[in-house]
């Protein structure tokens, strides 16, 4: 829970700047951490498929726009209904860097990294089979 | 590579201009008086490629009118009331121009609604990658744009703005026959595209 925060401290410090409604900089957040850990299980989903090679678990749109979907809306309430302690805990923690704020540009940069490669590998995957 | 196509031109500047759009390569090529006759294949299939494009853009400006609607109706600390006019978050409203609290609620359903909607642009690009509809490097920086836009949070939306009035702009005929290869002459990148001297068959 503590990097989790962590995680959210920094997004709120982002959106901050560009939004002044804190709900919306709430939404913002939950959403693109949401979106980030879409991003890691579309990576997953990527591998999978190439393991298992069933049509089932081929790339679609429409069922990644589905599966996106629900990562996000179901994010953004858990995060909204823990909104309380994550607000409390932000509060106790330091505005400077710290050894938790490497996990976080990785979690960043990781979810971006997954966002491309399992494209890749859903291609290679389907051009072989 | 697709069919070979043939076109006519006014051989105006004698042979050293081929009209290839799509990044076809030429076949064949007879002068016929002053008209020059050009053999190539398609290449890049047009449809396709207009298609694939075509729908990432129509995600992100679905997306994007649902952010500035959202914007224009609340920010900055001020609110837009039902007679048109912006107020200021202090003050409530009253009978004519409607509740602030509405109004502050539809404006985060907008951006909320309008910042989703790069998922299916997301989606768009990866389903146009694996179809060969677009490149690996358009691919890319299409990903890119698109995730500026999903986290960027309304600013970003300036960039969607932006990037969608560039892809527009160098959609145009106009402008690939009349800036686009002087632009690869001063960058120094061989001509893919020239201007077309005379209509093709």
């Amino acid at each position: 829970m503590k990097i989790v925060s962590r995680i959210f401290l920094r997004f709120y410090q982002f959106y901050n700047g560009i939004e002044e409604d804190e709900a919306m900089v709430f939404y913002f957040a939950s959403f693109a951490i949401s979106l980030l850990l879409f991003f890691y299980f579309h990576l997953i989903w990527a591998f999978f498929y190439k393991i298992t090679r069933n049509n089932a678990f081929e790339f679609n749109g429409f069922s990644s726009v589905v599966v996106a979907f629900i990562f996000v809306i179901t994010g953004a309430t858990v995060l909204w209904r823990r909104k309380k302690s994550i607000e409390t805990k932000m509060q106790k923690m330091t505005k400077h860097l710290v050894i938790e704020d490497v996990i976080v540009a990785l979690f960043v940069i990781g979810g971006f990294f997954c966002m491309f490669y399992s494209m890749v590998i859903f291609k290679i995957a389907s051009v072989q089979s | 590579m697709g069919s070979i196509n043939q076109a006519r031109f006014h051989s105006w500047f004698g042979d050293n201009f081929v009209w290839n759009p799509y990044g076809g390569e030429e076949t064949y090529r007879v002068s016929e008086g002053d008209t020059l006759k050009v053999g190539y294949t398609s290449g890049y299939s047009q449809s396709n490629s207009n298609r694939g494009t075509a729908m990432i853009q129509g995600a992100s400006l679905f997306g994007t009118s649902f952010t500035l609607g959202g914007s224009f109706q609340a920010g900055n600390g001020y609110w837009r009331g039902a007679n048109g006019k912006y107020y200021n978050t202090s003050w409530g409203g009253n009978q004519f121009t409607g509740s602030r609290n509405a109004v502050r609620w539809s404006s985060r359903l907008l951006k909320g609604a309008g910042t989703a909607f790069a998922i299916p642009a997301l989606a768009n690009i990866g389903v146009d990658w694996m179809n060969n509809n677009i490149s690996t490097r358009s691919a890319i920086s299409e990903g890119s744009s698109s995730a500026i836009g999903a986290f960027g949070g309304v600013p970003g939306i300036g960039w969607t703005i932006g990037w969608e009035s560039g892809r527009l702009l160098t959609s145009l005929p106009w402008y690939r026959k009349n800036i686009r290869p002087f632009l690869q002459d001063a960058f120094g990148i061989p001509r893919d595209e020239f201007f077309l001297k005379s209509t093709p068959d």
